[in-house]
């Protein structure tokens, strides 16, 4: 009885780790990643951003329109004009009054096509002072 | 003492774990807010004659005009000029660019006249010369 109750404790000791520190872990790791998920399109382009020392921290839930050099617009992944950018953009407002937009603007873009894309979100019902230029900050 | 079997619990969580951390994107996006002027009534536009107002051309010169001066200042002369005017009235400041300017220059010229103290910055486009 004796000798078979150590050997009962012996396997149990080899048999279960006690993976509850894991769980936990893994818990806090979900609400961490839960958290912090942003479900934002991006425009699927790389541009070089202009510098500023003047560049404040933008809102993580946005929409993001990207202007590159040679003045094409992308949004969501693909090559849009400046004609359909005012009902995608609208249709976001529409569903999210606060989101602001951020136009991620190439150094070579011209001012011309950046100043029309602001007039077609503010055509789009965006509210003016919610119309952001993306910019790499510089620290002094 | 029954156990409850929690490892579809443990498998569900570390399904749900990975599916965030994949979709996880850190945006962290900063920027200056960007105006366009709204069609102002013919009386506006007079007052705005006599005030200080920058021009940026296609070359990527940048030129003031204050009353009937229009000098060619630079990116450089942008600060002096305009902290001189913020400090004896605060107004907005309307910075027309020419179309084929770079966005490059206006940022530049925007973040001087911010750090110059001015605020309510605007971008209008005028047609090249």
């Amino acid at each position: 009885m004796g000798k078979n109750k150590k050997a009962m404790s012996a396997s149990d000791d080899v048999e279960e780790i006690n993976i509850s520190p894991l769980i936990d872990m893994v818990f806090i790791l979900l609400i961490f990643f839960i958290v912090t998920t942003v479900f934002v399109e991006e425009p699927g382009i790389d541009v070089v951003k202009p510098f500023a020392y003047n560049a404040e921290d933008l809102a993580k839930n946005c929409i993001m329109i990207a202007v590159t050099e040679s003045d094409n617009i992308f949004y969501g992944g693909e090559e849009v004009g400046l004609g359909g950018i005012r009902v995608k953009v609208r249709r976001m407002i529409r569903e999210n009054e606060s989101y602001p937009v951020i136009i991620q603007a190439d150094i070579g873009a011209t001012n011309g096509t950046v100043a029309r894309l602001i007039d077609e979100c503010k055509l789009a019902e965006v509210p003016p002072g919610n119309i952001h230029l993306s910019l790499e900050r510089l620290n002094n | 003492m029954t156990e409850i079997n929690i490892s579809p619990l443990i498998d569900m969580v570390f399904i749900l774990l990975i599916f965030f951390i994949v979709t996880t994107v850190f945006v962290e996006e900063k920027g200056m807010a960007a105006n366009t002027p709204d069609p102002a009534p013919a009386e506006d536009q007079d007052e705005e004659k006599i005030r200080l107002s920058l021009t940026i051309k296609k070359n990527g010169e940048v030129f003031s005009k204050l009353g009937k001066t229009e000098k060619n200042i630079g990116v450089g002369g942008v600060r002096a000029i305009v902290q001189q005017e913020m400090q004896r009235e605060q107004y907005p400041i309307m910075i027309n660019v020419e179309k084929e300017s770079l966005i490059a220059t206006y940022v530049m010229v925007h973040d001087t006249c911010l750090i110059a103290g001015a605020e309510g910055i605007t971008m209008k486009v005028i047609q090249s010369e």
